[in-house]
């Protein structure tokens, strides 16, 4: 166990400096000239040439490449990524984290839409396979995964906001204003959710002990909760853990729709304005989230899963 | 030789220890081709209205000019017009024929989506096959690239590349590549590290082989089916992430009429006139539903559990 974990801190290691390196290139390979672009902005008007080679090494984009990167790693490593070119100068780090709860709160919502509809959903159609509610959340799920959530969005905003004026379209003040956001957010994960829960109950409801318990008189529901759905979980929690990247993923384009000031709307608007070091920053900070998520979901399959357990064991 | 040997492990001919060089791409194919594979998947109606689906969105796509009754930028009818007769999906604030205009969206759409996916295989079976079959330093380093890039949620990562360039379609197809080649390369390279070590790649080295003509004449046929088929079930995929990064502004330009695009530029008179986000949003809706609901079934068929 101790050595598994160890390797997978090293390999750990490797990606994330990967993943720096990567959130680097993308702000330093963009075609067009950073330091144009920046004093161009400031000034409001065509900069001269001196300007511009000011401008340059004022930013320390006259160094070389490498010199660049091992400066900017250095500084990200004490948590220092720099100022933001739109946003008043603001530090990186700060909009990052001041945004940072806003799109967890949305993400975490959404994933508990997910799973309560997805699981009770799943469940029905396990134990009546065939049955029209096995159909009936086939279909759903189907829709789910395919109907695109900024159409959805839309749609969900006309119904309730403009027609029965029921919730909040825009803005982020109240906990009405959550709900659009996150029904939106929550049917890709829901359909997918669904899904699985329905297969791997069945799979687990094939098993021979459950069989064993049937004969033994134990009562469906017994058999159902206790015994299956129960053996079902690991897989289910492993992609609720899994979708989580893509909850933040799919953040980015909620956000924008329904004017959420998330860490996804902070990025697509730094896109737009091409903010540089927040788009740096943006992603190597998302990339390192994803990656330790991404680790404490493997170390938590271990944990749960004797059968991995032993394997890790033996690694 | 059934079709289910195809994905996973690789196909075994009886015949390999005898004739080696015999085992050509025919061979491997043939499988997938066998009317075996479409009878049993239209049997599942859920494949069949996915068949249906994708039938209607490449006719669409072909015969666009055909079908439409206007040009899909001309400035024809008065703005926001409702739904009618002479243009059955309204039309919008500058007059142009949405029914149009969705009918060539479909051309951009699936075309965007074809062309990625051909970027998308050639990139992953060049890089899979060659880190598969040379191994070594090369294999670790690019392979660690993979891991990076598979570190993301490959929408968000296509998101920031597409931001990088000036938004157009051809940027979007390349933003979309450069992320989505990763997943693939790394399949690629599992199923050429199994073929490598069939007998028949090593009968072909002991008969005196190059390494550059084992990978072209005895690996590679093994490795592409499996990749056809799974760039085929990510068309619709595919598809969700272009109309998503065009509704965001970063492909598709006004007044390009594609269905992100479309819904990007109907948001701001969505309340007044809702028909300019319902009709593409359907669109690109049944687009997807039709590639998904085909994948499943045909993963379905292909699948040994099944």
């Amino acid at each position: 166990m101790r050595r598994y974990i160890v390797r997978r801190l090293a390999s750990l290691a490797v990606v994330l400096w990967g993943v720096s390196i990567l959130a680097f290139a993308l702000g330093s390979l963009a075609p067009g000239d950073p330091a144009r672009l920046l004093m161009e902005r400031t000034l409001g008007h065509q900069a001269t040439d001196e300007e511009v080679a000011g401008m340059r090494q004022e930013l320390g984009l006259d160094r070389p490449a490498v010199e660049q990167y091992v400066s900017w790693a250095g500084g990200a490593v004490r948590g220092d990524l720099g100022t933001s070119w739109s946003n008043r100068n603001d530090q990186v780090s700060d909009l990052l984290l001041e945004r940072l709860p806003r799109t967890v709160m949305l993400a975490v919502t959404a994933m508990l839409t997910a799973v309560l509809v997805a699981v009770p959903l799943g469940v029905a159609a396990a134990r009546r396979r065939n049955s029209v509610t096995d159909h009936a959340s086939r279909v759903a799920a189907l829709l789910g995964a395919s109907v695109p959530g900024f159409f959805v969005a839309y749609l969900l905003m006309f119904v309730f906001g403009v027609r029965l004026r029921l919730l909040p379209i825009f803005g982020f003040n109240s906990p009405q204003h959550l709900v659009l956001p996150s029904i939106t957010l929550a049917l890709g994960s829901a359909a997918i959710l669904t899904r699985l829960t329905r297969s791997s109950l069945l799979e687990v409801l094939g098993e021979d002990y459950i069989r064993v318990g049937r004969a033994m008189g134990l009562r469906s529901r017994a058999v159902l909760f206790r015994h299956g759905l129960r053996n079902a979980v690991i897989p289910i929690l492993t992609v609720i853990g899994l979708s989580f990247g893509h909850l933040l993923a799919g953040a980015v384009i909620v956000e924008w729709i329904f004017n959420w000031p998330g860490l996804g709307k902070l990025a697509l608007d730094a896109i737009h304005a091409r903010d540089y070091p927040l788009i740096q920053g943006f992603v190597l900070f998302t990339g390192t989230v994803f990656v330790l998520m991404n680790l404490a979901i493997d170390l938590a399959y271990v944990w749960a899963d004797p059968r991995v357990r032993f394997q890790a064991q033996g690694a | 030789m059934s079709e289910i040997q195809l994905i996973g492990s690789p196909m075994a001919p009886e015949a390999e220890e005898v004739a080696p060089a015999l085992i050509g791409a025919e061979r491997v194919l043939q499988p997938l081709a066998r009317r075996g594979v479409f009878r049993r998947l239209m049997r599942d109606w859920t494949a069949r209205i996915g068949f249906v689906l994708v039938v209607l969105l490449v006719l669409a796509a072909v015969l666009a000019p055909v079908l439409a009754p206007h040009e899909p930028l001309a400035l024809e009818g008065g703005s926001f017009e409702s739904p009618s007769w002479s243009h059955p999906f309204g039309t919008d604030r500058l007059g142009r024929d949405l029914f149009s205009r969705i009918l060539f969206g479909a051309r951009l759409s699936l075309g965007t989506a074809f062309f990625a996916s051909l970027l998308i295989t050639f990139a992953a079976v060049f890089v899979g096959s060659v880190t598969g079959f040379l191994g070594g330093a090369i294999d670790s380093v690019v392979m660690r690239v993979v891991d990076t890039i598979l570190a993301f949620p490959s929408l968000l990562l296509a998101i920031v590349v597409a931001g990088l360039f000036k938004p157009s379609l051809w940027s979007l197809m390349l933003a979309l590549a450069s992320v989505w080649w990763v997943g693939y390369a790394r399949i690629v390279r599992g199923l050429v590290l199994a073929v490598r070590e069939r007998q028949f790649v090593t009968a072909a080295r002991v008969a005196g082989g190059r390494s550059s003509r084992i990978l072209i004449r005895h690996i590679l046929p093994n490795v592409l089916p499996p990749v056809i088929v799974l760039a085929t079930l990510e068309m619709g995929t595919l598809i969700l992430a272009i109309s998503a990064l065009s509704f965001l502004g970063l492909g598709a330009q006004p007044p390009t009429p594609e269905w992100g695009a479309m819904l990007n530029e109907g948001k701001n008179h969505f309340f007044s006139a809702p028909h300019l986000m319902l009709f593409p949003g359907l669109a690109i809706s049944a687009a997807v539903l039709g590639f998904n609901l085909l994948g499943d079934g045909l993963r379905d068929v292909l699948d040994p559990k099944s």
